[in-house]
């Protein structure tokens, strides 16, 4: 019976493929959780390890006067009330608009916890910790300081942000 | 003297703005008039609009009321718009600011309260009066 060498090849470029993409890993590789959301059609991720949950923008946040344009206001997350950050304004990225798809992510780091209002939010994926990247050098200026690392989601490149920096800055 | 620690609860002046629910301690208040009814010479007036730092704009006030102040025996007025009620909220329905916005804070916003789903900001009207 002659070999099916073109069918092996196949699924061995296949699988190549996939582990290229970091969808089949080693059983026993450390992995970590990401977040996947897009911002101005730009996908950007935090650590799962920062985030306690995703809601939906149900209504607009109570405006508090005195504030950063950056800070949107607060909401009412079943009797805590958590601040809002327009990331979009935060690093410069312009004016998002509210969409039935808009998020807020709850991020807490240091003692520190607030929403974080993404465009939508695509995946929660794990990946394997060594898929995670240094950010590439030549980073656009106005997010460089807020991110960690890079990797790679649907082909995209992803910068990872890291939601203490971005609460760091907004406090000075 | 009321002992801080037998505060168990807090009426509150409660007034909208530009969609923004507002309260401030009713002990602050000592009368409410209406503009045109302001019999007191060399009164002081201030727009609330501006001492909380609300974004610039023209302000329309649809039925604007004077609120007279008296801190540290400083007498001035405060004007505010479409006061709603007066309200007595237990403080444990007051919440301080969330941590970012406490960082930021350069008004006399210090808390909010919680009606059901309804959101007040608490203003010090006290140090609203040292902003001006």
């Amino acid at each position: 019976m002659p070999v099916d060498i073109t069918k092996s090849e196949r699924i061995l470029a296949e699988v190549k493929k996939l582990r290229g993409q970091g969808r089949i890993t080693d059983i026993d590789e450390e992995k970590v959780k990401m977040v996947i959301f897009s911002l101005s059609d730009n996908f950007y991720a935090f650590y799962v390890s920062e985030v306690q949950e995703i809601l939906p923008l149900l209504k607009e946040p109570a405006d508090v006067p005195g504030m950063p344009d950056f800070i949107i206001g607060i909401i009412n997350v079943r009797g805590n009330i958590e601040s809002v950050i327009d990331i979009h304004r935060f690093m410069g990225l312009g004016q998002a608009s509210n969409t039935p798809d808009t998020r807020i992510i709850i991020a807490a780091k240091e003692g520190i916890r607030s929403g974080i209002r993404v465009d939508y939010v695509a995946d929660v994926i794990d990946i394997p910790v060594s898929s995670v990247d240094p950010p590439i050098p030549n980073i656009d200026e106005s997010v460089k300081e807020f991110v960690i690392g890079r990797m790679t989601y649907n082909n995209q490149n992803v910068n990872i942000l890291d939601v203490g920096n971005i609460f760091k800055r907004t406090t000075i | 003297m009321t002992d801080e620690s037998d505060l168990t609860e807090l009426q509150i002046l409660v007034f909208n703005i530009k969609g923004c629910s507002m309260g401030t301690d009713m002990d602050h208040i000592q009368e409410i008039v209406e503009p045109d009814r302001l019999d007191r010479e060399n009164l002081q007036i201030y727009c609330f609009h501006d001492g909380v730092l609300l974004p610039e704009g023209k302000t329309d006030y649809k039925s604007p009321m004077v609120l007279l102040i008296k801190h540290q025996e400083r007498l001035a007025g405060v004007m505010v718009d479409d006061h709603e009620d007066i309200l007595t909220i237990d403080i444990h329905s007051i919440y301080p600011l969330p941590p970012l916005l406490e960082a930021c804070n350069k008004s006399a916003v210090w808390g909010v309260a919680l009606q059901g789903e309804k959101i007040i900001l608490l203003v010090d009207f006290c140090r609203l009066l040292l902003n001006y």
